[in-house]
């Protein structure tokens, strides 16, 4: 199978603090990776690093053989990484369908004129016309389970809800990796159980995913295999059983501040 | 009513439209970029001096038309270029304070360039239709006003259109909505910077001509419709374009209505006293929205 994500000795420093703190770790294809670790881990930093957010200071990052370290965000998305946020960040004033739509602006086109042109004048203005986006994007709806709220402002949904927007929409950039970042907080233990078959539903087709979850129920359950930071730091990798009773992630665990263990 | 009442709302709503128009422009770019465009009256200053060309140059009603479209063309791709010169470099690294003087620099910039190459002199756009008036009824205005506002009302419908049905109007909303998600769901933000600025600049090109058709011309004309489109974008709430739209129109008919009922010489201040008004009771904006809903 391969590696489909590699770090290697990755590093960021916000001013003094280091977030991130020489971590290197690989992704299999096909695989779901979890990352824990206690509050103020790096967990957060370490996604946004892979996704472009913004540049690691020291170390590289390697997609699918390709050296993706130092490229900006739309270009790491557009060669096959997706992700959702912990805060979620919807567009709240388009609806759950624009929403969808919006992920998929750059998919089919190339250049600025071109998505003016194309938009305007060759397809006789629409992007709300555009039948294929659009049965994509329902499609996608449909599959997270919130076909209901198609046409409703996305910033009316119930919270549960945006959260599977989020997923829908980073789907629609037809992603090879999705980072998920704490898909389960706030969610209730119904809703918990939608979303995990959720994620065990996108891994089935095929698309890699690295997750981060303080819910011990949800990434014990679907995990291949785990990796622990803490300070910043990698301290532990593996099987999750193993990983769990690991004295070194108890200990951490246990030192920290975390809500993990409730 | 009165017929002077209405004659007054109606002459206000000419004059808003165009106000409308410009603040359009200002608004977005702000929604987008968070750059507050102290230039924005000079695109449109650039825009009626391309409207005196284009009128020497054809004149009639057809070359009135062609200015408008002309005005879209030229100040469209000035805004193009300006934005890809002067803001987008120090866009990462620079306040908004710091962007705010960049665009008053480059206000003073486009003044000066117009005083070197056009003169001091004002223009004005003759009335293609030879002042022909019509009536409406209550209330009576020449062809060529009527024609600004149908102007300003097309290119705002045709800029909904934009923003609402294409791939490109969702990508631009989706940004100004958030910035950090849009890049991350593959949006290229560079791209949506350079439409979005170059479409704010069209606005303001087009309102110029319809502005410099109604008022005259000349280098330092900018300055007005910029604190206009300031004072429009307060009241319609910062970044909000219906809100814009809306806000054009109200402070038409209020400077339109104040200039005859309370003294001509307070037209001007109406703007500044309904900033302050604004401000002081609802800074959102009439329009404004609790901030990052
Ligand atoms: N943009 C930033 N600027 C400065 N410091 C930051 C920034 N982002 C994160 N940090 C700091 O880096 C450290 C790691 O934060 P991060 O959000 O990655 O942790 P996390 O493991 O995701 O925590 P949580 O479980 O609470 O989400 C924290 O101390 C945080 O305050
Ligand atoms: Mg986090």
């Amino acid at each position: 199978m391969g590696a489909i994500l590699t770090t290697d000795r990755l590093t960021k420093n916000f001013g003094g603090l280091t977030a991130v703190n020489d971590v290197s770790f690989s992704l299999e294809q096909g695989e779901i990776l979890g990352l824990i670790g206690p509050n103020g881990a790096g967990k957060t930093t370490l996604i946004n690093l892979i996704s472009g957010a913004f540049p690691p200071s020291k170390g590289t990052i390697t997609f699918e053989g390709r050296d993706i370290t130092r490229d900006k965000a739309h270009t790491v998305n557009t060669l096959g990484i997706a992700r959702t946020f912990q805060v979620v960040r919807i567009f709240s004033r388009l609806t759950a369908l624009e929403n969808v739509l919006a992920a998929m602006v750059d998919r089919k086109h190339k250049g600025p004129w071109s998505l003016v042109w194309d938009s305007f004048f060759r397809r006789a203005c629409a992007l709300t016309e555009d039948k294929e986006s659009c049965a994509t994007a329902d499609s996608l709806l449909d599959f997270v389970g919130i076909s209901k709220y198609r046409d409703e402002q996305a910033g009316n949904m119930p919270y549960a809800l945006t959260k599977r927007l989020e997923i829908a929409r980073a789907l629609a950039t037809q992603p090879k990796l999705l980072l998920l970042d704490e898909p389960s907080s706030g969610l209730n233990p119904a809703e918990l159980t939608g979303q995990i078959d959720l994620i065990q539903k996108i891994n089935a087709q095929g698309t890699s995913i690295l997750i981060i979850e303080h819910v011990m129920k949800v990434i014990m359950g679907i995990s291949h295999r785990l990796i622990v930071l803490h300070y910043g730091e990698k301290i532990a990798e593996g099987e999750p059983e193993k990983v769990y009773n690991d004295p070194l992630v108890v200990e951490a665990y246990l030192g920290g501040d975390s809500d993990a263990q409730h | 009513m009165d017929s002077l009442f209405l004659q007054q709302v109606l002459n206000g709503l000419i004059t808003g439209s165009v106000y409308s128009l410009i603040a359009i422009g200002l608004t977005m770019i702000f929604g987008v970029m968070k750059i507050s465009n102290f230039a924005q009256g000079d695109y449109s200053m650039v825009g009626a001096y391309t409207a005196v060309f284009v009128m020497a140059w054809v004149g009639g009603w057809l070359g009135w038309i062609g200015s408008v479209v002309a005005a879209a063309a030229v100040v469209g791709l000035l805004g193009v270029v300006t934005e890809r010169l002067v803001f987008r470099p120090l866009m990462t690294r620079w306040t908004d304070i710091d962007m705010i003087m960049v665009s008053i620099g480059l206000f003073i910039l486009l003044d000066n360039l117009a005083q070197l190459f056009f003169g001091a002199t004002p223009r004005m756009i003759g009335d293609p239709f030879g002042g022909t008036t019509v009536n409406l009824g209550v209330a009576s205005t020449s062809l060529l006003r009527l024609f600004c506002f149908f102007f300003a009302g097309v290119t705002i419908f045709c800029l909904e259109l934009f923003l609402n049905r294409s791939r490109m109007g969702v990508a631009i909303r989706a940004t100004s909505q958030n910035r950090f998600a849009a890049q991350l769901m593959g949006i290229d933000i560079n791209q949506v910077y350079r439409i979005t600025f170059g479409v704010g600049a069209l606005l303001a090109g087009v309102g110029g001509v319809l502005y410099g058709t109604l008022f005259a011309i000349y280098p330092t004309m900018g300055a007005l419709p910029t604190l206009k489109a300031f004072a429009v974008t307060i009241l319609g709430g910062m970044g909000n374009i219906r809100g814009a739209i809306w806000g054009g129109l109200i402070l038409g008919v209020a400077e339109a209505l104040g200039g005859n009922y309370i003294a001509m010489e307070y037209k001007q201040a109406i703007g500044f006293f309904i900033i302050i008004l604004v401000l002081l009771v609802k800074p959102s904006g009439l329009f404004g929205r609790k901030e990052g809903a």
